[in-house]
């Protein structure tokens, strides 16, 4: 079990260097987002190697959320046709940003704010969604796995359904034992791997399609 | 009950959530392009009707023309003219009756000719490559050009819409080396080349590229070139211009038509 774990780990924590080596050409929000990603797992692994204490854990992972609700937030808004959506949509992430700010502010840098950043990952689920509909609408792939909007949107739905659950479960995890954490998260961490190769998937259909 | 079943059940029903989520998509998605595929596949069809209704509307109008040519206009003539050599032999000849009786006989000619275009009956009654030797041998007629017709003995019987769209696509591209180009001696062949029946005219004057064929069909006008298009659509033939090997002749072009199945070659 526990080599199972070690696996996923490490699997998860260098599963965005596909996606930065695939899109390095093209950049976009999903590339940054792909470096974010990658960035912030690699310096979990250093505090796990004990390279770096692990006191700046709570800053990294709330950057990290910000940054993340920034980036996929606006990638699914520039995705969006109908301009009340993109309104109303940037405003709950307006709203939801600022009450995360507030809510972290005097703990930022020693506590994460899992319940709040669940509301994130819910807000994520409407955007999948929400990009599905589109998907279905103007159908401009008669592969749909040639759909860069469709295969990102359901990587990220599988990797957000689960964390959205682990995150609103996080207070009880804190009583339970190391291992039972640590198997509970290589669910997390298979489904990061999924969300990263489903990125550097999408570089490469739009690689062929520029190639075109 | 534990708070690891307790995750496992709830992840496991998220899991499914989503991956339900994503195949409804998928499966979706999918249906509404058959739709989409079904809906082209009947709109081209609906065309290929529609071509092969207007090619048929027009042969029948031609038949009809070409019968009341032949039938009424002809025969009027005809009966004008025998009466008129009556005329001649009984009473002492008069120069105008011979003029008018000359005229009758152009005019009969021109009548006969202009029905043969319109329907020709060697293509009915005959078939096909009986109907090409008659064409090559029309075209020797008026001296501008010299055309030499050969034919395989194993020529399959083809469906009668098929024999009259080749028939008319050779006519037309017979008519624009006579208008278009320079040529002087045309050379026609039948073969039977993997599976398909094949038409091959060769010409010593400049002729066209595939890429010529293809610009000029996209271009206003070429009416001609248009119409060779849609018969050949409608009885899904072929038509290439491959360089040609022979001595002597400049262009060719192979009209190729897969032989239905139903056609037992010989």
């Amino acid at each position: 079990m526990n080599w199972w774990i070690s696996l996923s780990t490490v699997l998860s924590e260098f599963s965005a260097l596909p996606a930065i080596w695939l899109g390095r050409k093209q950049r976009g929000l999903l590339w940054y987002y792909a470096w974010a990603s990658f960035l912030a797992d690699f310096y979990s692994a250093l505090q796990k190697w004990q390279w770096i204490p692990r006191s700046s854990a709570a800053t990294v992972t709330n950057l990290f959320l910000l940054t993340e609700l920034g980036l996929v937030g606006f990638y699914f808004l520039r995705e969006m046709s109908s301009r009340v959506l993109k309104w109303l949509v940037g405003l709950a992430m307006l709203a939801l940003a600022c009450y995360f700010l507030i809510d972290a502010a005097p703990v930022f840098g020693t506590e994460i704010r899992w319940q709040d950043a669940s509301l994130f990952y819910f807000l994520y689920m409407l955007l999948c969604t929400i990009a599905f509909v589109k998907v279905l609408r103007n159908i401009e792939h008669k592969k749909i796995e040639h759909s860069p909007l469709f295969v990102f949107s359901a990587g990220f739905l599988l990797y957000v359904a689960v964390t959205l659950l682990l995150f609103l479960f996080q207070p009880q995890f804190r009583h339970a034992s190391a291992e039972v954490r640590w198997s509970i998260w290589s669910v997390h961490n298979v489904l990061n791997l999924l969300k990263n190769l489903s990125i550097a998937y999408v570089f490469l259909i739009q690689k062929k399609v520029s190639l075109k | 009950m534990s708070l690891l079943s307790l995750v496992i059940i709830g992840v496991l029903t998220m899991l499914c959530l989503a991956v339900a989520l994503i195949l409804f998509v998928v499966l979706y998605q999918r249906k509404v392009i058959n739709h989409e595929q079904q809906l082209k596949e009947l709109n081209r069809r609906k065309q290929e009707e529609l071509i092969q209704a207007a090619i048929r509307s027009e042969e029948e109008e031609r038949m009809r023309i070409a019968a009341d040519l032949h039938d009424d206009v002809g025969a009027t003539l005809s009966s004008i003219r025998l009466m008129l050599h009556q005329v001649a032999r009984t009473q002492t000849p008069d120069s105008a009756v011979h003029t008018v009786q000359s005229l009758l006989d152009d005019t009969i000619q021109k009548v006969r000719n202009l029905s043969h275009q319109l329907q020709p009956g060697t293509l009915q009654y005959l078939g096909l490559t009986k109907a090409l030797q008659s064409l090559s041998e029309l075209l020797n007629r008026t001296g501008h050009i010299k055309v030499h017709f050969s034919a395989i003995d194993g020529w399959p019987p083809l469906p009668t819409e098929s024999e009259l769209a080749l028939y008319r696509i050779v006519q037309e591209l017979l008519n624009n080396i006579l208008k278009h180009t320079t040529a002087t001696q045309v050379h026609i062949s039948t073969s039977i080349e993997q599976g398909a029946a094949c038409i091959r005219i060769l010409h010593d004057g400049p002729g066209l590229t595939e890429q010529m064929y293809q610009d000029m069909l996209y271009k206003k006008g070429a009416i001609g070139l248009k119409n060779i298009e849609s018969r050949l659509k409608s009885v899904k033939a072929s038509l290439s211009f491959p360089p040609t090997d022979h001595a002597g002749f400049a262009s060719q072009m192979l009209l190729c038509l897969p032989i239905p199945q139903t056609v037992v070659t010989v």
